[in-house]
């Protein structure tokens, strides 16, 4: 691929949105940021393979998803708790504090908890569309499901955050303020 | 109680939400080690080199082992003869064997590689005492000297196999041994070409050895010379010793390294210190090898044979001669070296099979 310096570049332009994206899946910023150093560390290790093109930014994010999928995993092992489709109450609960959410609005925290109550199935594919901007084939290669079942996915996730209660309240402030607009 | 959720909600919605996830300074020793190192091609990295020389060692030692327990009528003739001094070639009715002879007995591959070691320790440490006493071989203490000399033997009609043996000996009685040997004892001139390895502080005195009327060859020729790499190996050396402080330095702040970008630009200086090191681990090997034991080329034919050849043809009766004996040893090359080959080419078709199936392994694991 690219040298050396454009490696870096890459690396470095990316890293915020990926660890953020890390942060959104495992919702533990001390696990996210070792998830996406490992994430990095294998790309770099690995340089040499990573593909030409718009399919690199799919390569990188399909090696942070497995990374936090291991560190979801791992820590289950750990717990001894496994049912299956992983929830976020594995980790410890270190969301950004509530002065730091103040900070932005309280649909963060909404939104926050709202992810929380996905699972990781559909928590993902919603997180690397709609903060990471993957595409849906991009997604497809990242999780290494077929678009049809990414397609999927995210509807269902969506129909789940549509009908939380948190959601709602603020798509009605939404749609008053919207209406006042008009 | 659902609500509407468009594509530029959830946008909004989720990088608000990440938003609140600060992103931690990662880059801080990489600004300082801004002056990365450039990226080395394919060839000189250090895990192609390893896996160059992994493979080389494959393929040498089946080889070599290949040579060993080679087995057929030539090769059987030959090892008699060497095994036995007094037995003459006069009987001659076996083919050219090509190959080369083992090391002294008792010793191996790995048995040389520490002898050579030790030599040269021991040789280092006492020309630090004692610089510029000149050795046996002619070579003050403390240096490192390239010999390597050529010599032309004339024996008597049937006394080839015989000086290939005696040659053997006395490779072995100065704890060197022969590392090619080419032998042709078929046809009208019967020859022979070896290359000997014997200590450097012994190389002047095993060409006196042979030069004495007691070895039974008559000497057409001889050639010496000698490249004095005292100053190059040093050199090597102290870049080498240099090198591994300067990579110890980098272990240790890699230890202290706490983020990726720390991590990425420690682990990309040690890997190019490391395949400094490597290369140049190669080089002081190679001129320790050459400098512990001296090179040289004989070649042993028949007088006779020669001359009757030589007065019998000429004109076109000895060109079509040439070509026939051209054509015929070009065969027997070809036959000679099928073997080989077939194998080397069997093993790296096995290397690539094998390297193809990690190389997905990796892969998958990687991703």
């Amino acid at each position: 691929m690219d040298d050396i310096s454009d490696i870096e570049a890459w690396l470095k332009s990316d890293y915020p949105t990926a660890y953020r994206t890390a942060c959104l899946v495992l919702r533990d910023p001390i696990e996210a940021q070792d998830a996406v150093q490992e994430a990095f560390l294998r790309v770099w290790r690995f340089r040499s393979a990573i593909p030409a093109g718009a399919g690199r930014k799919a390569w990188l994010y399909r090696v942070v998803v497995n990374a936090c999928v291991s560190r979801i995993r791992s820590e289950q092992s750990r717990t001894g708790r496994d049912d299956g489709d992983v929830g976020l109450e594995r980790f410890p609960d270190l969301a950004p504090s509530p002065h730091v959410v103040a900070e932005h609005s309280q649909l963060a925290g909404d939104v926050i908890a709202a992810l929380a109550d996905l699972p990781e199935s559909l928590r993902v594919p919603i997180v690397l569309r709609f903060y990471a901007g993957l595409s849906e084939r991009e997604i497809a290669t990242a999780i290494d499901r077929r678009p049809g079942t990414v397609k999927s996915r995210l509807y269902e996730a969506r129909q789940r955050l549509a009908h939380d209660p948190r959601l709602a309240a603020w798509a009605s402030t939404s749609d008053v303020l919207e209406a006042e607009a008009r | 109680m659902s609500t509407d959720l468009t594509d530029e909600d959830l946008t909004a919605a989720l990088t608000d939400a990440a938003g609140t996830y600060p992103v931690p300074e990662s880059h801080r020793l990489d600004e300082e080690l801004a002056d990365a190192v450039p990226e080395q091609p394919w060839w000189q990295r250090r895990g192609a080199q390893l896996t160059a020389v992994a493979a080389a060692l494959v393929v040498g030692a089946v080889v070599v082992g290949s040579l060993g327990s080679e087995s057929g009528p030539s090769s059987m003739r030959s090892k008699a003869l060497l095994s036995n001094p007094s037995a003459e070639a006069g009987g001659g009715t076996t083919g050219g064997t090509t190959g080369a002879a083992a090391p002294p007995p008792g010793s191996s591959l790995s048995d040389i590689d520490v002898g050579t070691t030790f030599s040269t320790e021991k040789t280092q440490g006492v020309g630090g005492a004692v610089a510029g006493t000149a050795g046996p071989g002619g070579v003050a203490d403390g240096a490192r000297v390239v010999k390597t000399g050529a010599m032309t033997l004339i024996v008597a009609d049937g006394k080839v196999g015989a000086a290939v043996a005696k040659l053997q000996k006395l490779a072995r009685d100065n704890r060197g041994y022969l590392s090619e040997q080419q032998t042709q004892e078929l046809g009208d001139a019967p020859s022979a070409t070896l290359t000997m390895r014997v200590p450097v502080a012994r190389f002047d005195a095993v060409i006196e050895t042979i030069r004495s009327k007691g070895f039974g060859a008559k000497v057409v020729s001889v050639e010496s010379s000698g490249r004095d790499i005292t100053a190059e190996y040093a050199d090597t050396a102290a870049q080498i010793t240099s090198l591994q402080a300067a990579r110890a330095r980098y272990l240790t702040i890699l230890n202290g390294a706490r983020t990726i970008g720390e991590v990425l630009s420690v682990q990309q200086r040690i890997d190019g210190v490391q395949g400094q090191i490597d290369r140049l681990e190669g080089s002081r090997r190679v001129l320790a090898n050459q400098s512990d034991l001296a090179t040289l080329s004989l070649s042993v034919s028949e007088k006779e044979g020669e001359r009757l050849i030589e007065g019998e043809r000429s004109g076109f009766a000895k060109a079509w001669h040439d070509a026939v004996d051209g054509f015929t040893s070009g065969v027997q090359a070809l036959i000679a070296h099928s073997g080989r080959a077939l194998l080397v080419l069997l093993v790296a078709a096995a290397a690539l099979v094998v390297g193809r199936w990690a190389w997905r392994v990796a892969r998958r694991r990687l991703i």
